[in-house]
Order: structure tokens, then C-alpha cells, then sequence
């Protein structure tokens, strides 16, 4: 038969027609577990300091595009670009939201990227937010596994159940241990942990996770990323005469759509959606997986960590663990993963996971970190944003030159 | 065949084989004991890949009509116990991912009793396996110890 299911197409690897855009100012609110302010009143927080960053006026805006995935389910809100770029007063202005389940954030940069590179836009404001509080846990998980597949929903399959399975057959094919997989959420409480905008800001031992609250066998509560409230925002200029000092390169976005059902996919622990967006990513740029100096990963399961690493490259096939365990994706280590905490410490508002990923990257390039968890002297940044449990993916690649 | 299932045509429409899947009134369960008849798979009339879940489209060769096929014994290669569940699922609720031979992955409640990596499964039954959100019960197959090959104990169901 002819070639697998899965990421069949990937976008973004077209011509460079306009230049790379660049990321000119960032915003975000802290991520928390129930913020005060309705989504509206949070998108306009992390815009406001992304225009103000990027000192670029409301009017000098061509495009305004929000990432979210549900707003109707969670705040029983829709609309969500017109009700901020009016508030802004960015009048006149294309304005949109986009979504993409979970991936919704990055989505809308990606939309962003792309006027900008046609052409179409100048300036583009993007802000991702999602507030989850209004929902119970059981509620949350039940908007989430809407997502699925009908006959995967008919069985009650939820994102923590994938993951419970694809974390049970990693183990089963790897040599790790559930204590060598407890080790990505203790480091990214690490990091979160020096993080003022971070859910999390506590360090956790490898006991701890593996003492809390089982989810979904072999997965534990702390393999688990949080639902949370928060946005987070970045104001990007089309490719400007010369670059700005405080600008971080857009080199490429590139996302492609995987099999809907898990169980379509020839391989279960095989992410071809993000191999495909990363392959587009790279192939569009002259930069190589050698270049990357840190990167922001979908860890909204621990495990998940690990596939990404392995299907962008970075590891073999069943082996990224032996990288974590070894240290090396530490702040300090050889390829630092999620040094603003990830999903899991930072938090994961649906919609602003995506845009605040990129703002995390944005910040390392810059140095504009604590030094507790500053990568040293990166150039190059890599943010992978999952939708579903691997529907479909986006790579954004960014470099401070 | 199914006597569960109204929508036995070998070509079947995507709504109406989810209509006959998720929503059927819960009268139609059977026993829970596993004897339930072998769910239905999807075989492209053109190119024979197979597959569970519904589709428009042959993800091999494009084409878009299907017939009904029941796989050979699958393999379990991945379970898990979930502990938090939404309001209308079982917990805790025991799901297991198995292989079906040329016809892809299925992720599906094991029935009678969690089993192990490796363990033979077939997938079948017309069970009640959740409520839908407005309390509909939601009916479908689970995954069953495949009936041995070798042993005494073949039930002749078909």
C-alpha cells in the first residue's frame, strides 16, 4: 500500500517573498489557576505591554489576530478579536481569531507570519488567552476531549488517557523507568520556579511525583500540566530596513496536520505531525538542529517531552530520555528544553500556551531572563506547540539575527 | 450479521455509521460477557487498506467507498487506568491501545478485565460505554480476550 497515514502536507516552506518578519515587543499576564479578569480584560493586559515594548501605536496596526480555542465553552464569550482591537482602537485593522485546539496560539502567529510576509500586513498584534477557571477539572477534560475522534470519544478517551498510553508503551519499549521520566516535570518545576509569570513557581522532587495522585497509569498528577488562566502576546513588523535592537527573527513557521484518530497512526508513539512541521521548518532556513541553543516544547504530558525531542530530530528513537536523565536539557545543560517551565510549571491556558512559548524564547534571545534560568548566549530558538494529542503541530523557528 | 447494528450496507456513509455507533438507545446492550459480535472495521474497495476509525477518505489511495470487514485477533501494546474521568465515563476506566493485523491501532475500554502487553484481543460487543453530555448513554464495542484458536471453547459465533 502506499505511504502511512498522517502529516501528509506542510505549510510554510513556500517562497520567501517578503523577508522574515520580526518579533518586536512581548507581553503576557502571569499564568495563574483563577485569575480575577475575564478573558477580554486579559487579552488587553498582554497586548497593551506587547505595543508598549514594542513601542508601536494601536492605529499602526494592520492586523489583530487572537489564538483561542474555546471561549464559548469556558467564558461564554465569542468575538474575541473585535472585542480587543475596539478596545484597543485599532480601527480598521484586519482582525480575526484563530484556533487550533491547543496549538491555537502559534496558529495565529502563524497567520500573522504570513501576512506580514505577503505583503498584506505591517504590523500584526497576536495575543493568545484562554481562561479555564469557570469549568471544573471533570468540565475541562470534557471540552478538551471533544477534539477526538467520535469513536474515541464514544470510549471516554480523554488527552490524559493518550498520554497514559503512549506513556505506558514508551517505558515498555524503552529502558527508562518511571523515576527517569519523573525527571522533565521536576526540572521544569525548576525553571518555572524562577519564573514570576509561571503557575508553578515551586521546585518538586522526583519523590513528590512519584507519590502524587495517579491519572492515568503510569502518568501521575505531576506529569500533568495545570488548567490555567492567562494570555500573552507579540507585536511583529514586517522585515524592517535593519534590524531592530531589541527584534528577535522570525526565521519560519511551519505547522502540519497528523491523523485525527491515535489509532490511525501507523506508529503510536510516532508524531508525524510535528516531524513534518519540523522538517518544513528547518528545510526552509539555513539553520540545522545543531544551531538550536534552547528550546520551548508541548510538555502538556510529560512524555510528550520526549516524543517531540524524538520526532524534530534531536534524539533517536526511544533514547531522548537518556538526554534528561544525563542533564542535558537542564538551563545549564547542552540543549536546554522549557526554561520557562513548560505547560507543566508555566501553565497551560489552551490559546496563549502557543504566543507565550515564543514570548519565553523572545526573552532568552534577549536576555532578558533571571539568570537562574538564562540559557547562556543563545542565537537560535525552537518552540514546538501540539495540537490534540498530536493532531497537528507547529515549529516556529526564531533567532536574534 | 450485526444483529446491533441497523447499518449493515458495505458502503457506508460517515453519518450514518456515527449515528449507529454513538447514539444508540440503550435498549440494543447486550450482556457485557464478551459474546457480543465482532465490531466492524473499514476496507477501501480499491486499495484493501484497513481501518476502525470513520473516514471520507482512504488515507492509501484516495478512494471513498468502503466495506465492512471484521480483522483478525489484535495484540495489546499499550493500556492504562485512568483516574480522572468527565462526568458520564466510568472511573476508574481501563483503556487499552491494540494492533490490529493490516488494520491499524484501536484504543478501546477493555471489557471483562484489564489485560496485559502482548495479550490476543478482539473487539466486539454493543456496550454501554459512557453518557453523552446530555445523559445519553453512549453503546459501542470493547476489547474482549481473543476466543482461543486452539482451545475447546470456540463459541461458533458467527
Amino acid at each position: 500500500m502506499s505511504e502511512p497515514p498522517g502529516a501528509a502536507r506542510a505549510d510554510g516552506a513556500e517562497a520567501n517573498d517578503g523577508g522574515d518578519p520580526w518579533i518586536t515587543g512581548v507581553g503576557m499576564t502571569p499564568f495563574v489557576g483563577e485569575s480575577d479578569a475575564s478573558l477580554p480584560a486579559l487579552l488587553e493586559t498582554a497586548a497593551i505591554e506587547a505595543l508598549d515594548d514594542a513601542d508601536v501605536l494601536p492605529d499602526d496596526l494592520d492586523a489583530v489576530i487572537v489564538g483561542n480555542m474555546a471561549a464559548e465553552a469556558f467564558s461564554r464569550r465569542s468575538g474575541l478579536a473585535n472585542v480587543l482591537a475596539g478596545s484597543l482602537g485599532a480601527y480598521g485593522a484586519s482582525a480575526r481569531r484563530v484556533e487550533n485546539t491547543s496549538a491555537s496560539g502559534a496558529s495565529a502567529i502563524e497567520s500573522a507570519v504570513r501576512a506580514l510576509r505577503s505583503g498584506a500586513a505591517d504590523r500584526a498584534l497576536v495575543v493568545g488567552g484562554e481562561v479555564m477557571s469557570a469549568a471544573s477539572t471533570a468540565e475541562s477534560t470534557e471540552i478538551v476531549s471533544r477534539i477526538t475522534h467520535s469513536r474515541e470519544y464514544a470510549q471516554g478517551v480523554t488527552l490524559p488517557g493518550f498520554a497514559g498510553l503512549a506513556t505506558d508503551a514508551y517505558l515498555e519499549g524503552a529502558d527508562a523507568g518511571r523515576a527517569d521520566l519523573a525527571r522533565i516535570p521536576v526540572k521544569n518545576h525548576r525553571n518555572g520556579a524562577t519564573n514570576p509569570y509561571a503557575h508553578f513557581q515551586k521546585r518538586i522532587a522526583v519523590e513528590d511525583v512519584l507519590d502524587s495522585p495517579p491519572v492515568a497509569s503510569p502518568l501521575r498528577l505531576y506529569d500533568c500540566c495545570p488548567t490555567t488562566d492567562g494570555a500573552a502576546a507579540v507585536v511583529l513588523e514586517g522585515a524592517p530596513a535593519s534590524p531592530t535592537p531589541n527584534g528577535v527573527r522570525v526565521r519560519r513557521v511551519a505547522s502540519a496536520v497528523g491523523t485525527h484518530a491515535v489509532g490511525d497512526r501507523t506508529d503510536p508513539l510516532a508524531l508525524e505531525s510535528v516531524a513534518t512541521a519540523g522538517e518544513a521548518a528547518f528545510d526552509a532556513v539555513d539553520r540545522s538542529r545543531l544551531d538550536v541553543d534552547v528550546l520551548a516544547l508541548h510538555d502538556a504530558f510529560s512524555v510528550l517531552e520526549w516524543l517531540e525531542l524524538e520526532a524534530l530530530g534531536f534524539a533517536e528513537r526511544g533514547r531522548a530520555w537518556e538526554d534528561t536523565v544525563a542533564g542535558e536539557h537542564d538551563v545549564d545543560g547542552a540543549l536546554p528544553v522549557n526554561p520557562g517551565g513548560g505547560l507543566k510549571a508555566r501553565g497551560h491556558p489552551l490559546g496563549a500556551t502557543g504566543v507565550s512559548q515564543v514570548v519565553e524564547l523572545v526573552w532568552q534571545l534577549r536576555g532578558d531572563v533571571p539568570e537562574a534560568r538564562a540559557v547562556e548566549d543563545p542565537a537560535v530558538g525552537l518552540a514546538l506547540n501540539l495540537a490534540g494529542f498530536g493532531n497537528n503541530a507547529v515549529c516556529t523557528l526564531l533567532s536574534v539575527d | 450479521m450485526t444483529p446491533d447494528d441497523p447499518d449493515d450496507s458495505t458502503t457506508q456513509s460517515r453519518d450514518s455509521e456515527e449515528e449507529s455507533e454513538t447514539r444508540q438507545p440503550p435498549g440494543r446492550e447486550t450482556s457485557g460477557d464478551g459474546a457480543g459480535s465482532p465490531a466492524q472495521f473499514h476496507r477501501c474497495d480499491r486499495c484493501s487498506r484497513a481501518w476502525y476509525y470513520d473516514r471520507a477518505v482512504c488515507a492509501g489511495c484516495g478512494h471513498r467507498s468502503f466495506s465492512a470487514i471484521e480483522p483478525a485477533t489484535g495484540t495489546v501494546v499499550a493500556r492504562t487506568t485512568v483516574h480522572v474521568t468527565p462526568d458520564g465515563v466510568p472511573s476508574p476506566l481501563d483503556l487499552g491501545l491494540a494492533a490490529f493485523p493490516d488494520a491499524g491501532h484501536v484504543v478501546a475500554q477493555f471489557g471483562a478485565q484489564a489485560l496485559e502487553h502482548g495479550d490476543p484481543v478482539d473487539l466486539r460487543g454493543a456496550e454501554q460505554l459512557r453518557s453523552d453530555a446530555d445523559g445519553t448513554p453512549v453503546v459501542g464495542p470493547k476489547l474482549y480476550p481473543a476466543a482461543r484458536t486452539t482451545g475447546a471453547t470456540s463459541s461458533g459465533d458467527r
